[in-house]
């Protein structure tokens, strides 16, 4: 047992509803614009649904080994070697993912705030303060996150408010003018982010204090999280319009440059910088967090905040030539939904059958 | 007690006494030069040099409507010789430490800078970290009479012009006293100085009127780089070339550059960061010139349908065309400096010293006719991070 | 002790940390509100208007200075002649408090798309600024002139398209964001307010304009741009500028006139429109329709015929504004259709909206059905109010 720390169901919620907005509330509606034009919104509805059954399929998967983690019980259901074989693939994925998401935010600072500013202290910056979180430990960092959820919350709603008056709703007409074909297809697409990253939270399952609980948290939690993605979408469409939904880089900020009442309450696009930076930093943090319990476990070690700056470095290397440009993370976007399917939902589905099978469980 | 008390009178007295020797100077006794223009009129030297006027740039609301600069201009035999017959003008003694700008008038250049250099080097008042520029096609003493609207002092309005150019357009290059003499007394590097045009009449440039009007109908402008050999000058570099050129200096850091776009229209890419090394190596006893350009950039304007921002191919059409554009101008640039003035304006002198200085004993004296013929190997490396806040243009939706 | 090192750390930092490569000081940067774009050949023209720092904010007059100043420069792309300004001005520009920017007539008739490309993609230029068309002239003598009443002749121009496109409605300010929605709309084609110079430039330029009660050089908004996708086809006069703003029901607050059974007028302000604007299928062929309701009050009565306390007249002044407006918004909608063939009501849009797949099969040739669409006008005119007199003196005066 790496992890010692204990979370409650509560900080979990809010751990995966912050972990679903972080990754995609800048980058969301572009894709599923798209293909699903204005009905992007409906897609996103679809992918909600989707992803509340991923989450009963992870639900039951954790629920059955409720103190073990991903690669503890893999190596129990497929053997030692198959299983740290598979959870040597989790670490790959965790950590590309990682080495992404953290990529994502440097593109986004220099493109939108700071363009002549390179992007390695950026990095270097962030990746800092990702270690800082993991070596308090999954506990201290959830209470992190619980303070900042009722400031996050009340950003947003404000964000969401201040919008209002920009709203067209002749945007959204004509509703299903495709058919519903687009809409299915570009939910399907996009169910890759963030959905298919939750498997993540399996690593974090069993630090959850009340088992039946945390099932629910983690249902709840991705509620959360999809309903704010859906609203971000809705108002993308409702107030920029299908061309810059589908042509901003990044959409979300685009629509707080917007906000402009009476002429006073105006240029608070910081707002919508902060809210991501907070929640993406959590969600960075908890993809390294992940990965470190996987080597760990891979290697049996007793303790795993020594691994911390070793990889630490190797994520600043890897985040810097994960991608060559801007236009290359944009196209990855595309296919990363097929690359997480094996590990989203393959290997789980496997994991579960087999398990069922062979019949295993924690005990 | 009374030892304390002794110590406050004592470090009161010094403060009186302690007011420097025979070299002190009051500020109200000093004329701070901040401009001078060096020009050459019947084999006289005319100097020109613009004075702040303290009374107006002191005053916090707005002054008297006098010129917040002071231009004299006196003749003399020599530089010095002129410099101290504008005091007779002048109702205090000029003061040179502040200096930000020497302009040399273009005719004057022609005729060899060196012994000027000499006089202002000397000068304990001068210090080196004032700019040079020569006046294109005008007399220094012209572009020192122009006043300006941005900056109450032109001279600080040109300063910062030459800066901010540099750093965002880069084909200026800001030279100070001590790289000059350096340049001009090195065999293997020749100078090379930025010029500065007058568009306009100077005679309007020179009223307060001027800065009355939102359009000043005399306004200072910089142009391309001048070279010279040894001290002389002798010509100018074209836009493209000076970018070239500093290029090959390391000088750029950011700028635009404008590409054609695979069909009809154009595309400017805006390179952040730039860097370069300029080496030279000897095999099989020839020298041989490298230029290595690393560069970063940005799309930042497209201006043609056809281009496709969500292909991670067509970035890499644009890194293609964009070193293209780079390596076109420091070609360029070698092409005019090499065969048309025939000089060294990178260093690739310096850098055979650097790095063969055996060799470069050996051939210092046919330098020039070497570089000529010596082939240069251009390396540039283009990567395009961003593409800014769009993806594609809004033109690709325009249809006909 | 611990406590004391964390509190040094923590104020270096204040001071270490104060924005990096981007930093930019307030005395490093022209700060640009007004910027005209002209085409000369192949090359484009860019007119920068940049506030002079020392006159804006010297309390006391500043020392007679223009209040900006105007840079110009030509590059190939816009980006390029951005960057060679600095060549001209001593600090780099900043676009972040752009207020107006100005296309030349010329340029606008050649097409402002790739203009718009490097606004929207720069991450420093916001969309809450004006977009206009200069009429007759080039936009770089527009930003030249400058304006009583604000010192600042960008400023000026915001505010007054605001203020008349509140109070007047000929004109309207149009945002980045509206004109590359309908730029790159099928079913819509953007239209710019225009500008037109009164008086010689020469004169405009200098502070001595503005020393006069009555300016010799006077800009002011004058007409409508008409575009097709980004290239400008045409201007609408002040009349039908009006018409398309009702039919749009952009109208605020306007002031209308009708005339009175004997000869004379009354003045009608608008309080508040509304409108409505469709376009349907019938029998196979597109169909517009608009409906507008025009919230309005008697504001002027210069004739001796009508009898305010008469309930009949209100009716009748009613009918006849109604009759009026549904005549120029007609004549308005044929010029857009027969003359410059250009959907600037967005009746593709509404098609698109109400009828998508028969838009599917039929965007290509939307023009041509659109030139020959019948459009039919509905107005519903109510006035409430008529002032706080009755009947108008001039009724007494026999």
């Amino acid at each position: 047992m790496l992890e010692n720390g204990k979370i409650s169901p509560h900080q979990y919620t809010i751990m995966i509803a912050f972990f679903i907005v972080g990754g995609s509330i800048l980058y969301t509606p572009s894709g599923l614009v798209h293909s699903a034009k204005q009905d992007a919104w409906m897609a996103n509805i679809i992918v909600v649904g989707l992803g509340l059954i991923l989450v009963s399929l992870f639900n039951l998967l954790g629920s059955r080994f409720p103190t073990m983690n991903l690669t503890e019980y893999s190596e129990r259901i497929l053997g030692k070697w198959l299983g740290k074989l598979l959870s040597f693939l989790y670490f790959i994925y965790f950590f590309l993912s990682l080495a992404v998401f953290i990529r994502q935010i440097g593109d986004f600072v220099i493109i939108q705030i700071l363009p002549d500013t390179p992007i390695l202290p950026l990095h270097i910056l962030l990746i800092g303060i990702m270690i800082m979180g993991v070596l308090y430990g999954i506990e201290t960092f959830s209470r992190a996150i619980e303070i900042f959820f009722p400031i996050i919350f009340l950003l947003l709603l404000i964000f969401i408010i201040s919008i209002f008056p920009m709203i067209e709703f002749q945007q959204l007409q004509p509703i299903l003018a495709n058919g519903t074909k687009p809409i299915i297809s570009a939910a399907v697409k996009s169910v890759g982010t963030p959905y298919l990253q939750l498997v993540l939270f399996l690593m974090v399952f069993p630090a959850v204090n009340q088992t039946t609980k945390a099932k629910k948290s983690f249902l709840l939690g991705t509620f959360i999280g999809g309903t704010v993605l859906t609203v971000v979408t809705l108002l993308s469409i409702l107030c920029l319009g299908t061309y810059f939904s589908e042509n901003m880089e990044f959409v979300a900020y685009a629509l707080a440059l917007k906000i402009n009442i009476g002429g006073f309450w105006q240029r608070i696009e910081a707002v919508m910088a902060f809210i991501w930076f907070i929640s993406i930093y959590i969600k960075i943090t908890l993809y390294f967090y992940g990965s470190i319990i996987c080597m760990g476990q891979i290697l049996e070690l007793k303790e795993y905040k020594c691994l911390t700056f070793p990889l630490g470095l190797i994520t600043l290397v890897l985040s810097l030539i994960i991608n060559k440009n801007i236009v290359e993370s944009d196209k990855q976007a595309e296919w990363w939904t097929s690359f997480s399917l094996p590990f989203g939902l393959f290997f789980p589905l496997l994991l579960l059958i087999v398990s069922k099978i062979r019949k295993k469980d924690s005990y | 007690m009374n030892r304390k008390f002794l110590l406050i009178i004592i470090s009161i007295c010094s403060l009186s006494l302690l007011t420097s020797c025979w070299n002190r100077k009051e500020l109200n006794e000093l004329a701070i030069v901040v401009g001078m223009g060096i020009d050459i009129e019947d084999g006289k030297f005319v100097v020109t040099v613009q004075v702040v006027n303290p009374g107006e740039i002191a005053e916090s609301q707005g002054g008297s409507g006098k010129s917040p600069v002071v231009v004299y201009q006196e003749k003399g035999n020599t530089l010095f010789e002129a410099i101290r017959r504008i005091t007779t003008v002048s109702p205090r003694k000029l003061y040179f430490s502040h200096l930000r700008l020497l302009v040399l008038g273009e005719e004057f250049a022609k005729k060899g800078i060196a012994k000027t250099l000499d006089l202002l080097s000397r000068d304990p008042e001068m210090r080196a970290d004032f700019y040079i520029v020569v006046a294109k096609n005008k007399k220094a003493g012209d572009i020192l009479k122009i006043v300006t609207t941005m900056e109450r002092i032109p001279v600080q309005q040109v300063f910062e012009s030459l800066q901010s150019s540099e750093k965002a357009w880069a084909t200026t290059i800001q030279i100070t006293m001590d790289q000059l003499i350096y340049d001009i007394i090195s065999e293997g590097i020749s100078a090379k100085l930025t010029g500065i045009k007058l568009i306009g009449d100077v005679q309007d440039g020179g009223k307060l009127e001027n800065t009355q009007q939102t359009k000043p109908t005399a306004f200072l402008k910089y142009d391309s780089i001048g070279v010279f050999r040894k001290d002389k000058f002798i010509g100018w570099l074209s836009e493209s070339e000076s970018k070239g050129l500093n290029y090959a200096l390391g000088n750029v850091t950011s700028t635009v550059v404008t590409i054609p776009c695979p069909q009809k229209g154009k595309t400017a890419i805006e390179l952040i960061h730039t860097t370069s090394e300029l080496n030279t190596e000897v095999s099989d006893h020839k020298p041989k010139g490298i230029i290595k350009v690393t560069t970063v950039g940005n799309v930042g304007n497209v201006q043609c349908k056809t281009l496709d921002l969500t292909k991670p191919e067509t970035i890499s059409i644009l890194e293609r065309e964009t070193k293209k554009n780079i390596e076109h101008s420091i070609n360029k640039s070698l092409y005019a400096a090499r065969k048309k003035y025939k000089i060294d304006p990178f260093g690739f002198g310096e850098a055979l010293h650097r790095s063969n200085s055996d060799y470069w004993h050996l051939i210092k004296k046919d330098w020039l006719q070497i570089l000529e013929n010596m082939p240069v190997e251009i390396d540039v490396k283009v990567k395009i991070h961003n593409i800014g806040k769009i993806k594609n243009s809004p033109l690709n939706e325009i249809k006909n | 002790m611990k406590r004391k090192i964390t509190l040094i750390l923590f104020f270096s930092s204040i001071i270490l940390l104060t924005g990096c490569w981007n930093k930019r000081e307030l005395n490093e940067l022209s700060i640009l509100l007004g910027l005209g774009i002209d085409k000369e050949k192949e090359q484009y023209i860019i007119t920068a208007q940049v506030v002079n720092p020392s006159e804006i904010a010297s309390k006391k007059g500043g020392s007679g200075k223009a209040p900006v100043i105007v840079y110009q420069s030509k590059g190939e792309t816009l980006f390029e002649a951005v960057r060679k300004i600095t060549t001209v001005a001593p600090r780099k520009l900043y676009f972040a408090h752009l207020r107006i920017l100005v296309f030349g007539e010329d340029l606008a008739k050649e097409g402002i798309g790739e203009m718009i490309d490097a606004l929207i993609r720069n991450s420093e230029v916001r969309d809450d600024f004006y977009i206009a068309v200069s009429k007759n002239s080039k936009a770089a003598d527009v930003l030249k002139i400058l304006t009583p009443l604000e010192t600042i002749p960008a400023n000026s121009l915001f505010a007054s398209l605001e203020v008349s496109a509140k109070e007047w409605s000929p004109t309207e300010g149009v945002t980045l964001d509206k004109l590359v929605s309908n730029m790159v709309s099928e079913g819509n084609n953007p239209i710019l307010t225009g500008i037109e110079l009164k008086g010689p430039v020469k004169t405009g330029e200098s502070n001595k304009n503005v020393d006069q009660t009555n300016p010799k050089t006077l800009l002011r908004y004058k007409g409508l741009a008409v575009f097709k996708q980004d290239k400008l086809i045409g201007w609408m006069n002040e009349r039908e500028s009006k018409a398309v703003h009702y039919a749009l029901g952009k109208v605020k607050s306007s002031v209308g006139f009708v005339k009175c059974p004997e000869g004379g007028k009354a003045v009608i302000e608008v309080v508040k429109t509304k409108s409505k604007l469709n376009t349907m299928i019938i029998k196979g062929r597109p169909h517009g329709t608009i409906k507008i309701k025009i919230l309005g009050n008697v504001a002027e009565v210069d004739c001796q015929s009508l009898d305010l306390t008469d309930p009949k007249s209100i009716p009748y002044l009613e009918k006849e504004s109604e009759e009026a407006l549904i005549k120029i918004i007609k004549s308005t909608i044929q010029h857009a259709q027969k003359d410059f063939r250009t959907d600037i009501f967005g009746f593709g849009e509404a098609l698109y909206r109400s009828e998508p797949d028969y838009w599917k099969k039929h965007k290509r040739e939307w023009e041509q059905l659109y030139s020959q669409m019948p459009v039919s006008v509905k107005v519903e005119m109510n006035i409430r109010q008529t002032g706080t007199i009755n009947n108008s003196p001039l009724h007494e005066m026999k």
